[in-house]
């Protein structure tokens, strides 16, 4: 009986608590309330004094169910203190208008943004990726791309030489040399990389640039499939109302060659300014595989065909992001970087 | 480049397209054009001026001094006119001019005054019968300095031609005319070339032997007598101009004439100036001078080819002639030369000299050998129609082993293989004859090339052409799914692009820097690595490759701070360079960085914005550490050049060193004329490759709690925490798993020279909890071992 008496007033205690304390106003009052329940004198005193008067086994019993409720109303209490402290503290000095605290912000540079971008859009359509070093030597670099010495065509890229033999590579097409020295076809890569030209400064020069180069030989392979993978390209990289152009060209490398240009992202081919009118804007080189460098890496001209393209990455971020200068991207000015 | 005028074009074929079509469809066969300059006909030096004061003349009642002005300069003129006033503008003949039939304009003295010029009126300009006053030009769209238009002419289009340096054919206007032809279908017509020979033969009268038949495979001489040399008809020389070509005298203008018109470049020499009436194709000497046209001495190579006399050099062969053989005013007799070079042998001697004419630009691309004959005769026929020469009988033509038109094999079946497309066979016949092909058989078709066209060699070249001309744009993209290749290890690529990533994360601009240095700037830096040094460097700050990405990133850093940035956290991924002996200069790939100035991007208000430290630098490469799984790598005292002896650490992985960080000493930094504290470091990436593991695989969290115990020591002021910590580990037990440094004090509260170090130690069983009383004997062995090796003793 007198055991059923002391768990009522037990819960009865708790359940007068919980209505006390919602309607507690301020610090002061959950402090009376403290008092009132946890005090030396309060409420849960009163009943472990009661306890005393009950045997050991029911006083452990009834004593845990105390203390639950002693630690209840502890947290309960302390967690009601902290909010009305802060709704004080709000009122007189939260300002969600400062500032907040801005560690520094990092960020990628426009080429390699857009070296990732070609990269993966390739990687997607089966490329893989293909590395050569910078300093290349001469056969590698003209001779084995079949462009031999005393060639005009060596005219068209002025190099910087280290010595007779050795030069700073004009282009990442020697990897593609490398890379068929190395492999029986079937051969998908493309190669980016820095390149160099003795080329002066100026708007749309630069001594060194990026390039990538892609390289694809296997059994009847033709045209078509190189304007089928450089047309996708186009469309991943500037959307799919992007159309693609191929005219003749020049290039020792591959036979027939191509400049290939892309609709113009700034005038959408109606002609303008940046494309002279033509509605087209220049990208860059490409080919059928000339059977002369298949000589060089010892594959059948006959039994294999294959194409090869390349492109300027800073030329094309220059067209993405309407950079007019290529200098800039050198200048690593932090005003410039923080645009992109 | 080659500017082709649209109304000389019309000489050749006859055709109404529209310019800009014409432009379009010449692009779409591979002969890009790149501009298109509209002209209006215009008289020579005669230009518009702006009267801006009138005097009187002293000694002449009724003529005025007049200054003019005239765009680029203020002309004195003296004019007569009655109706002169300051402020109007007026057609100004400057010196030079040739009005009408009237001989050129020049300066002269009128009564003792300087006179610069004429001021004309409209008769003078053959615009009227108006004579009675100076013409005055009231339209305001007349701007000072601007060519006066010429009602006679007509208005003509410029074609700026690029052409592919395979094709030498084009840059001619025949050739091009060729291309044209093709693409409208349309047939062309060379020039008529007749000779009337007189009856002295020229054999007679010139002996020619070529010593080196490599080096000149035919050569022919014609000779044309009793010429008057004079200026060229105003025909002549509107074409020249119009095309960029300056006018000399008729008998120069007409070799520079039929060189457009046929892409053979020819000479003429002075006949009487040629020694022995004797003309000797052979090698120079070795340390030869000769003086070109130009007026530039040419020491010459034993590999240079020159046309000789009976004795001495008068041309370089293929390039240019010399002063001691050019033709004057006084020329009666010319020497014409029209010849076949070895292209190789030119571009090298044009190479070597840094000489670059319109006669070597086609001889290095290679000239027709069996077009001699018809360009000297082209030209001498114009001589003697314009300069009124006679023609002596005969060519002089030596030409010991003709080069004959090539054959190449053409199997139908592989257009399709290579193109991706069939093309109607009679396309592919129409196309190939037009471009002066022959064709006999079915297939293989066997098609002989004329010499005119020495870039096509093999099956593929037609190919090429039968594309270039059916149209690239007929090629339907063809999009296959592409089957997917076993993906070759691009794991260096990917574990690039993650630290890329991680340094992003953590705050850091990326930066790409041109990878040279100039000499100051690698002795400055590196010792490490010889450079690699360039032969021909665009200027001296760019005469070695990189040997470290550092002196880079200073630059960067100083550009920077002169735009008011304050606040730098850089880095770059890129190739590093040095010299190796017998190969290629090893190439190492390296990520570098610096960070510089505030903390922060921006002040933070509940903070003082710091400024970066060492140990900022050295946390976030911990960091990376951390993120890359990298254990067991530990900092070295190192020592660098550019580099704060305090505060240079060598990052090491076992025992190979991985990378190195410090501080910018100020001395270097004072070079860079940077102020504030610069923080470096570089990496090799193969080497943290290396040590970075390829697979993470889980373990099981521990579920016990650990034991966490605050210990602080003091110490002598010289004892390195890092030492420390490293005696705790040791001497710790298994169950220490880590030891954190929380406080460092020095002050009063201990004595001096002292400090004190306090570290968290924790401890943990993978197997159960630990009790407190568990750790005492490490917590006594740690203690001890401080005690003994740095005389440590507990802070009270
Ligand atoms: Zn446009």
């Amino acid at each position: 009986m007198i055991n059923q008496d002391i768990e009522s007033k037990i819960k009865n205690l708790e359940s007068e608590f919980k209505k006390s304390i919602k309607t507690a106003n301020d610090e002061s009052e959950i402090e009376s309330i403290r008092i009132q329940y946890l005090g030396r004198k309060g409420s849960i005193s009163n009943l472990f004094k009661d306890l005393e008067l009950f045997p050991l086994d029911e006083r452990k019993q009834i004593g845990k169910k105390l203390n639950d409720l002693k630690s209840h109303i502890h947290t309960t209490l302390s967690k009601y203190q902290k909010t009305s402290q802060k709704k004080e503290t709000s009122q007189q000095y939260l300002d969600p208008t400062l500032p907040g605290d801005r560690l520094p912000i990092g960020r990628y540079h426009p080429i390699t943004t857009v070296l990732r971008k070609i990269i993966s859009c390739f990687k997607s359509m089966g490329f893989s990726i293909a590395h050569g070093p910078e300093v290349e030597t001469e056969y590698y670099n003209f001779e084995a791309l079949n462009i031999p010495k005393g060639h005009p065509a060596r005219d068209m890229q002025d190099t910087l030489f280290i010595d007779d033999n050795i030069v700073l590579r004009t282009h990442t097409s020697p990897v593609q040399i490398r890379v068929m020295e190395n492999q029986p076809p079937p051969v998908r890569i493309i190669a980016p990389g820095r390149c160099y030209r003795r080329d002066t400064p100026d708007s749309t020069h630069s001594p060194v640039f990026y390039q990538v180069e892609g390289l694809c030989v296997d059994e009847g392979i033709t045209f078509a499939d190189m304007k089928g993978v450089i047309s996708t390209f186009a469309k991943q990289l500037f959307g799919s109302q992007m159309k693609i152009r191929f005219r003749p060209s020049f290039f020792p490398f591959t036979e027939p060659s191509a400049e290939y240009d892309f609709t113009c992202m700034i005038c959408e081919g109606k002609g303008c300014r940046v494309c002279k009118g033509t509605g087209w804007v220049e990208i860059s080189g490409a080919g059928m595989v000339n059977p002369e460098v298949f000589k060089y890496v010892k594959y059948g001209s006959e039994r294999y065909t294959g194409y090869a393209f390349g492109m300027g990455v800073e030329r094309l971020a220059m067209l993405l992001y309407e950079v007019h200068d290529i200098r800039l991207f050198y200048e690593n000015d932090v005003r410039f970087l923080n645009q992109f | 480049m080659m500017k082709i005028s649209v109304n000389w074009l019309k000489d050749y074929i006859s055709f109404d397209t529209p310019i800009n079509e014409l432009a379009d469809r010449l692009t779409m066969v591979g002969l890009e054009v790149e501009n298109i300059v509209k002209t209006k006909p215009h008289f020579h030096h005669v230009v518009i001026g702006k009267i801006i004061q009138i005097n009187k003349h002293p000694s002449a009642e009724k003529l005025n001094i007049c200054r003019v002005d005239v765009g680029n300069a203020v002309l004195q003129i003296v004019c007569g006119a009655p109706n002169v006033s300051s402020g109007i503008k007026v057609p100004v003949a400057k010196i030079g001019a040739i009005l009408g039939d009237q001989d050129p304009i020049e300066a002269k003295s009128i009564r003792g005054i300087q006179s610069e010029g004429m001021i004309c009126s409209e008769k003078e300009l053959q615009l009227g019968d108006d004579h009675s006053g100076i013409l005055i030009l009231n339209n305001s769209q007349f701007e000072i300095g601007d060519p006066f238009p010429s009602e006679s002419g007509i208005e003509d289009s410029i074609l700026e031609i690029n052409v592919t340096p395979n094709r030498p054919d084009c840059l001619s206007y025949i050739g091009i005319a060729r291309e044209v032809g093709v693409i409208l279908g349309k047939k062309i017509s060379l020039p008529n070339v007749s000779v009337h020979e007189n009856n002295t033969l020229t054999a007679d009268h010139i002996s020619i032997e070529i010593q080196d038949i490599k080096a000149c495979p035919r050569y022919c001489g014609r000779i044309v007598n009793h010429v008057r040399i004079a200026p060229s008809p105003t025909w002549l020389k509107n074409r020249l101009e119009s095309i960029g070509i300056r006018s000399i005298n008729n008998v120069v203008d007409i070799t520079n004439y039929v060189l457009m018109e046929t892409g053979h470049p020819l000479h003429g020499f002075d006949y009487e100036r040629i020694q022995n009436k004797q003309i000797i194709i052979k090698k120079a000497k070795r340390g030869e001078i000769f003086t070109s046209l130009d007026d530039e001495k040419r020491e010459l190579d034993s590999n240079d080819l020159l046309i000789c006399d009976g004795k001495r050099g008068i041309a370089l062969a293929g390039i240019m002639g010399g002063t001691n053989s050019e033709i004057s005013n006084s020329t009666k007799n010319v020497f014409l030369e029209s010849a076949y070079f070895n292209p190789m042998m030119i571009r090298q001697t044009a190479k070597r000299l840094g000489m670059s004419t319109e006669a070597s630009q086609r001889f290095e691309r290679g000239t027709d050998p069996n077009n001699t004959v018809y360009a000297i005769n082209r030209a001498a026929q114009l001589i003697s129609k314009i300069a009124g020469g006679r023609i002596t009988k005969g060519i002089v033509d030596v030409y010991p082993k003709p080069i004959n038109p090539s054959q190449i094999k053409l199997r139908l079946s592989r257009i399709p293989a290579i193109l991706g497309i069939e093309i109607p066979q009679k396309k592919i016949h129409s196309i190939l004859s037009k471009l002066d092909l022959q064709l006999k058989g079915k297939d293989p078709v066997q098609v002989t090339v004329p010499t005119f066209r020495p870039d096509l060699k093999q099956e593929i070249d037609l190919i090429e052409e039968i594309i270039r001309h059916y149209g690239y744009d007929k090629i339907k993209s063809k999009c296959t799914s592409i089957l997917t290749l076993n993906d070759r290890q691009n794991q260096e690529y990917e574990f690039t692009e993650n630290l890329r990533d991680i340094f992003v994360g953590m705050g850091f601009m990326e930066t790409i820097n041109i990878s040279m240095l100039s000499k100051r700037q690698f002795a400055l830096l590196d010792q490490q690595f010889t450079p690699v040094q360039i032969q021909n460097p665009l200027s001296p700050d760019t005469i070695f490759l990189r040997t470290s990405i550092i002196p880079n990133l200073l630059n960067t850093i100083r550009w920077n701070y002169n735009h008011s940035v304050n606040h730098l956290r850089i880095f770059e991924i890129g190739n590093i360079f040095s010299e190796k002996t017998h190969s290629l200069p090893d190439e190492h790939l390296v990520l570098s960085g610096a960070i510089s100035g505030a903390l922060r991007s921006k002040p933070f208000w509940a903070e003082k914005n710091q400024k970066v430290n060492f140990h900022h630098l050295k946390g976030i490469i911990e960091n990376v550490l951390d993120r890359l799984h990298i254990r067991g790598s530990f900092f070295k005292h190192g020592e660098h050049p550019a580099l704060n002896p305090e505060y240079t650490q060598l990052l090491y992985c076992k025992n190979k060193m991985i990378g190195i960080i410090g501080e910018m000493n100020h001395s270097t930094l004072q070079q860079w004329d940077i102020e504030n504290d610069v923080f470096v470091f570089e990496f090799f990436l193969k080497n943290i490759l290396h040590f970075s593991p390829q697979k993470t695989i889980n373990r099981s969290i521990t579920k016990y709690p650990p034991v966490k115990r605050d210990l602080a020591i003091v110490v002598d002021e010289h004892i390195s925490v890092g030492s420390l910590q490293k005696l705790i580990y040791q001497v710790g037990g298994k169950k220490l798993i880590s030891v954190e440094l929380f406080d460092l004090y020095r002050g009063n509260q201990i004595a001096a020279r002292k400090k004190s170090v306090a570290f968290t130690l924790t401890f943990l069983s993978p197997s159960r909890t630990l009790k407190e009383e568990e750790i005492e004997p490490s917590i006594f062995a740690i203690l001890d071992a401080l005690k003994k090796t740095y005389s440590a003793s507990l802070r009270s």
